[in-house]
């Protein structure tokens, strides 16, 4: 394949960034009347395999990603760009096809009172994201950015009207002379409290929005599958035409959000045509999405619930793609409790958007200071219950008697109707207390169930109870103890695990910490592993260095229902981040 | 005035953004009952086969170079290497010098899917290679030694049927897994034709009878071919039978220098798990 960046571009870009760290001495350095800043990171890491908790050898045993963001603004001008350098990234990276290095972000921008338009590569969402989201996220190899162009108008105050038109990122595969895809949407948001004079003083928020947006692929080859395929010595095959594949998929979404004083509604639906694609088995039904938050707030309480439907929507660039979120040009959010409990981190529910329905409730209450259960400062309660349920749908006739949905509508589904598959429960309560300037508790029980065979293909229902406790002891104003520990109960899957973590902080430059995640309920004696870790890191104004080292369980990792699998690892990370 | 236009072009924009598909949305292509009896595997006999996709252009001026390369290593593999060669890219374009078409949507689709870079180059089990998909002339030995023949996830029997009153070709097959495979997988049935007589350029030079040998000429069942199952996951010990017709009529493919080849891949990796082959008329 042809390299998509020559020598002398990054030869370039390299010269340009050994510039600006020459110059980092200074907070930000100025061209003219502009400012450059940027960020750098390098997270590498040293691989020893480990049979047994499966951390296999890695070709080349030292593995790092590295990137470099320059950013230059001068009055309404920005253009910015990004190296990244994944050419032997973490293992993690590269099972998910994230490898590769190049200049992978380039942009200029402009922008007034009336108009902004950026060319090159951007990010962008539409309301919730049900219809459009471009966005990325490091942690996960995520990145859907969009190069082409996008224009921003805001004809009157409170009226905004975005258009995108662009081809989406995959990987590090830069040949866009190869892409026969790209993406083109148009949003346009009235906000009523900017509009109306006074509504804003009332306490009143109210916006409308709605977006279109159609993605073109080419289609030029027959789909061919196979019909009654349980019938053993019968082979009988069916074609989709290339003709009859969609080159232009459509999606539309309407929102409305209110808000007045503490209480704040906001909703989104979102409807999909036709989009045969390999992730709903070449169905030609169409999608929908609905999405509803209603929240109160008032001094010391937070009541929120929250509801999900999605019933097809996994819409992407390419038909053929199914990884991941790799090329895809929506988004349907996670709304359930997002924790960083380690042990519940392999549990984390993934959003699924071809077919959820769920809703999560929340409570947020704090017992008033200096009560007799309050405490000096007040305790903090929450509590929350999500549950989420695969959709209520008969397949149709057709596929019925073909033994298999492709090529027809699929099924049908009652839109408030629940599946009898359960996804996602949990049933959680946290109590935070400080009781003095030295000393923060928290306390932390959930149980969850977790249907792994959906969520994650293998095994059968998970239920565990996670009990979290995690003080703080304040030493002095620079010295600071935090213990965390989690016990996780279960008889599935792996049955239970135990965690704990120390960590000693020197405020502000230095953190220490030494933890382990003990997999003492294994069935199998010889699988009770102990993950230990061991860190340091150094901060510096900007500028962090972290070293440790550990194993890695074999896992996934989520955020915002968004996952990606985790290989299981042993060895010695460097990370070193720098903002300038 | 203004605002309507804009409404139009707007609507207008809409419109011709969303395709909306009528029913029926599939044509079948007729049951094929695979009315003939494959053997009884012999699980003992059965090897890795290695697929080499030769990518090149009868106006690529190094491509016989690589046909040469190619022919040492069936000499050297024997059956154990599956040949096929792809004409695709600029060099396969056709011009009065070199008129005859052996371009295929399926060997146009491999090409631009793998991405790969000026012919001659091959892709070897679909598989990366010092990572790349594409592996130039003297790596090619290198590739193909890199692949783990201990793998032996499948067995796959071939049965062909040429019907003269129909000027059809039935090409069966059976895969049988011996292994364990997480991911889905699925078959495609390749048609490629030997001995075909016309112009390739050579260096500087233009040999006009030029003999092309395991020319890709149909992807039976698509590019990437067909599932066996709905989800596409297949059970160890179980068999999987296909059959796909062929349509000769107003073709000028040889019946007599056709052979079939079966490509058993993963999708999801695009890795080539088996491969067979077997002449269409024996």
């Amino acid at each position: 394949m042809k390299p998509f960046l020559s020598f002398g571009r990054i030869s370039i870009v390299f010269v340009f960034a050994a510039f600006c760290f020459l110059n980092s001495a200074k907070a930000q350095l100025f061209l003219g009347n502009g400012k450059i800043s940027g960020d750098f990171g390098f997270n590498g890491m040293y691989y020893i395999p480990d049979s047994l908790i499966g951390a296999e050898e890695v070709a080349g045993k030292v593995r790092a990603n590295t990137f470099l963001n320059l950013l230059y603004t001068n009055g309404g001008i920005t253009a910015g760009v990004r190296y990244e350098f994944y050419s032997y990234p973490l293992i993690d990276f590269e099972k998910i096809g994230y490898q590769g290095q190049g200049l992978t972000y380039y942009f200029a921008d402009y922008k007034n009172d009336f108009l902004q338009v950026t060319a090159g590569t951007f990010y962008e969402q539409f309301g919730n994201g049900l219809s459009f989201r471009a966005y990325e996220d490091r942690q996960l190899g995520v990145d859907n950015s969009l190069l082409g162009t996008r224009i921003k108008v805001t004809p009157y105050k409170g009226i905004v009207i975005k258009g995108v038109w662009g081809i989406e990122r995959k990987n590090f595969d830069f040949d866009y002379t190869k892409r026969n895809d790209y993406i083109r949407g148009i949003d346009a948001e009235i906000a009523l409290a900017e509009l109306i004079p006074g509504m804003a003083d009332k306490g009143f928020t109210t916006t409308f929005g709605g977006s279109f947006v159609s993605k073109y692929e080419k289609s030029t080859e027959d789909y061919y599958f196979v019909i009654h395929p349980d019938v053993d010595s019968l082979t009988a095959t069916a074609t989709i035409p290339a003709d009859k594949i969609p080159q232009n998929v459509a999606t539309w979404a309407a929102r409305f959000n209110f808000g007045y004083k503490g209480f704040r509604l906001e909703t989104e639906y979102a409807q999909k045509i036709n989009d045969p694609n390999v992730t709903n088995q070449y169905i030609y039904k169409d999608g929908q999405a609905l999405f509803f938050s209603a929240t109160y707030s008032t001094k010391g309480l937070g009541v929120s619930a929250s509801f999900i439907r999605a019933d097809n929507m996994d819409f992407r660039s390419q038909r053929g793609e199914k990884n991941n979120s790799l090329l895809s040009i929506n988004y349907i959010p996670a709304i359930n409790r997002q924790y960083a409990y380690q042990l519940l981190g392999n549990y984390s529910y993934a959003s699924q958007p071809n077919g959820q329905i769920g809703a999560q409730f929340q409570l947020n209450y704090q017992i008033p200071k200096k009560s007799k259960l309050g405490g000096k400062y007040g305790t903090d309660i929450t509590l929350n219950y999500s549950r989420f349920h695969t959709l209520n749908y008969d397949t149709v006739l057709l596929a019925v008697e073909n033994g298999t949905m492709s090529g027809t509508e699929g099924y049908s589904s009652s839109f408030f109707g629940c599946g009898k598959d359960l996804l996602y429960q949990d049933i959680g309560i946290e109590i935070s207390r400080r009781f003095d300037k030295k000393w923060k508790l928290i306390l932390a029980y959930n149980y969850i169930i977790y249907n792994m065979e959906i969520l994650q293909g293998h095994g059968g229902l998970f239920h565990g109870h996670n009990v979290a406790a995690d003080l703080t002891w304040k030493i002095t104003n620079k010295h600071a103890l935090r213990l965390e520990a989690q016990h996780l109960y279960s008889k599935d899957d792996l049955g239970s695990w135990i965690y704990a973590m120390l960590e000693y902080s020197i405020s502000p430059r230095w953190f220490f910490s030494v933890g382990d995640q003990w997999n003492y309920g294994n069935a199998e004696s010889a699988q009770r592993i102990h993950y230990y870790n061991i860190a340091a890191s150094y901060i510096i104004k900007t500028t962090r260095l972290s070293l440790s080292y550990g194993k890695t369980r074999e896992g996934i990792l989520c955020v915002g229902g968004v996952c990606r699998a985790v290989p299981a690892s042993n060895g010695v990370t460097l990370s070193v981040t720098t903002s300038f | 005035m203004k605002k309507s236009i804009l409404l139009i072009v707007i609507s207008a924009i809409i419109y011709s953004s969303c395709d909306i598909i009528e029913t029926p949305y599939i044509s079948p292509n007729g049951d094929v009952e695979v009315d003939v009896e494959f053997p009884e595997l012999n699980r003992d006999s059965v090897i890795r086969k290695v697929l080499m996709e030769e990518f090149t252009g009868h106006r690529c001026p190094n491509c016989p170079e690589g046909h040469e390369r190619l022919a040492q290593l069936l000499t050297t593999y024997g059956d154990s290497l599956v040949a096929v060669c792809i004409h695709a890219g600029a060099l396969a374009n056709t011009n009065i010098d070199f008129p005859y078409d052996f371009r295929t949507e399926a060997g146009t689709q491999l090409y631009n899917d793998f991405g790969l870079d000026p012919v001659p180059i091959a892709i070897i089990n679909r598989k990366q290679y010092n990572n790349q998909w594409g592996v130039e002339l003297n790596s090619w030995q290198n590739a193909i030694e890199a692949v783990d023949r201990s793998e032996i996830y499948a067995g796959i029997q071939l049965i062909n049927v040429f019907k003269s009153n129909e000027n059809r070709l039935y090409a069966y097959s059976k895969t049988t897994m011996l292994k364990e495979y997480a991911n889905p997988v699925q078959l495609s049935l390749f048609l490629i034709e030997d001995g075909i007589v016309s112009p390739q350029k050579d260096g500087v030079l233009v040999d006009t009878f030029y003999v092309h040998n395991h020319i890709l000429r149909l992807g039976i069942n698509g590019t990437y071919g067909s599932k066996f199952t709905v989800s596409g996951i297949v059970e160890k010990d179980s068999s999987y039978t296909l059959g796909y017709p062929v349509d000769f009529t107003g073709k000028d493919w040889d019946i007599s220098k056709c052979t079939i080849v079966a490509i058993l891949h993963d999708p999801s990796t695009r890795e080539v798990l088996q491969v067979e082959a077997r002449k269409a008329i024996e």
